[in-house]
């Protein structure tokens, strides 16, 4: 639907200076029409792959904080060798998402961005909007929810170490992802405008 | 652009660095599998020590060699393919051996086994190691069931010897708790019973002492008097109508027989 947009604006400028050549907007006009469901796609398994990767920064960074600094009620529970071993067999299945996610959102993630400097028009595609902005509200509720849990826990007086430190990871890994795209969301809008 | 290069190898950095640390952890593919082989072994060794049971109770005897076992189970090593080892240690263990590929003293030792004779929570060295399993009491006992049951008249005993123990008077003895006298000692007695006896008695519920009757309260040694499995026997192998056995016990009087 931008694009029927793009396309009626395009040619506008190009019939008030009739003495311009007109193959630039041609081009421009051309370039996002024909690779817009191609950005769409290539957005919607970049976000896939960053929220696969995200989770699994931070599961496996819960891990090792549960290990380093175990909390009070962990430690007697986690004795017997079922526990350990499940426990264990999660650890290898964060690694591995880790280990696939993280190649993938780092070519998404550059060939995106490469993409956007070429061509800033990628950057009203709405189904890229639509990911960013679902991105900001689900890390605005974990954040919301994670700060609200700790207040809660320091209200009855349960705030361990280890609880403090699941809190920093949760809000650092969500709070880059959500800083991030509200950087996104503002030069979109320069764009507009 | 440079700068999101320049992140992008930075979180890389970051996740390469919790891969390892992951790895370290979990321990890494390499010894994952020696661990998986090892578990393959304890495994089997399992399955060995299930049958070599069940083998017991219908024969009354362990196996001499594995082989005797049923086909089925699994008696070579996953990686080497040679048989396990094994071997008896009478009167009620025996031992299995084979090379394995891991020590696991470090981890065996965090598990809780809440008391079981599992392969699995046994510590076993890394190369050649054995471990040794005892039947476990209900498997000796089930398989102490005898050829024939016989309903003797022995109700009575009477004791060759004194006991040598000293006389208690007390409200329990062990976990025991009765009125009355309480005898301790070891002694042996003849049987007064002229059924021909194959192997076993039914255990004497009372002996004559002195000219007092005592319950017996417990036994060991070749008699066990606990009914409540069913098998209060007394272990003897009789080739005539009399035979003498050896066993120590606690004795009793009557609990109509109140503390003085």
């Amino acid at each position: 639907m931008n694009n029927s947009a793009l396309s009626n604006q395009n040619p506008a400028p190009a019939t008030v200076s009739q003495s311009q050549p007109p193959p630039l907007p041609n081009q421009s006009m051309a370039k996002p029409s024909s690779t817009t469901m191609w950005d769409a796609f290539e957005h919607i398994l970049m976000f896939i792959s960053l929220y696969v990767l995200a989770t699994s920064i931070a599961l496996t960074l819960y891990f090792f904080i549960d290990k380093w600094f175990p909390g009070v009620t962990t430690e007697s529970y986690y004795r017997s060798s079922s526990s350990n071993d499940l426990n264990l067999n999660l650890l290898r299945g964060y690694l591995a998402a880790l280990i696939v996610s993280f190649p993938l959102f780092a070519f998404f993630f550059l060939h995106i961005t490469k993409r956007t400097m070429l061509n800033p028009t990628i950057r009203s595609i709405k189904s890229r909007k639509i990911l960013i902005y679902i991105t900001l509200v689900v890390a605005f509720i974990i954040m919301l929810y994670n700060i609200i849990s700790t207040v809660y826990n320091l209200l009855s007086g349960n705030i361990t170490f280890n609880f403090v430190l699941h809190l920093l990871i949760t809000l650092s890994v969500t709070g880059i992802v959500f800083v991030y795209y509200l950087y996104q969301v503002r030069e979109d809008r320069k764009i507009n405008v | 652009m440079f700068k999101y290069y320049i992140s992008i190898v930075l979180l890389g950095i970051f996740v390469l660095a919790l891969i390892i640390e992951g790895i370290i952890i979990a321990g890494s593919p390499i010894s994952q599998k020696d661990i998986k082989l090892d578990n393959n072994r304890l495994q089997a060794f399992n399955n060995i020590k299930y049958q070599i049971e069940n083998y017991y109770r219908a024969n009354h005897k362990m196996p001499n060699l594995l082989s005797d076992l049923s086909l089925n189970i699994n008696i070579q090593d996953p990686e080497t393919k040679t048989n396990f080892d094994y071997k008896i240690i009478p009167p009620y263990s025996y031992q299995l051996c084979t090379t394995f590929s891991t020590d696991n003293s470090k981890t065996a030792a965090n598990y809780n086994n809440y008391g079981s004779d599992s392969a699995m929570y046994k510590i076993h060295k890394k190369g050649h190691d054995c471990m040794t399993f005892k039947l476990s009491d209900y498997v000796i006992n089930s398989a102490r069931t005898p050829s024939q049951k016989i309903n003797n008249t022995l109700s009575v005993l009477n004791v060759n010897s004194s006991p040598s123990g000293i006389p208690m008077d007390s409200e329990g003895f062990g976990s025991y708790f009765a009125y009355g006298k309480f005898y301790v000692g070891t002694t042996n007695y003849t049987k007064t019973n002229n059924n021909t006896i194959n192997t076993r008695i039914i255990a004497p519920k009372s002996a004559l002492v002195g000219g007092n009757r005592y319950t017996f309260s417990s036994w060991s040694g070749e008699c066990d008097n606990d009914t409540s499995d069913g098998q209060n026997f007394c272990d003897v192998i009789v080739n005539g109508s009399t035979g003498t056995i050896n066993a120590t016990y606690v004795i009793s009087s009557p609990s109509s027989f109140q503390k003085q």
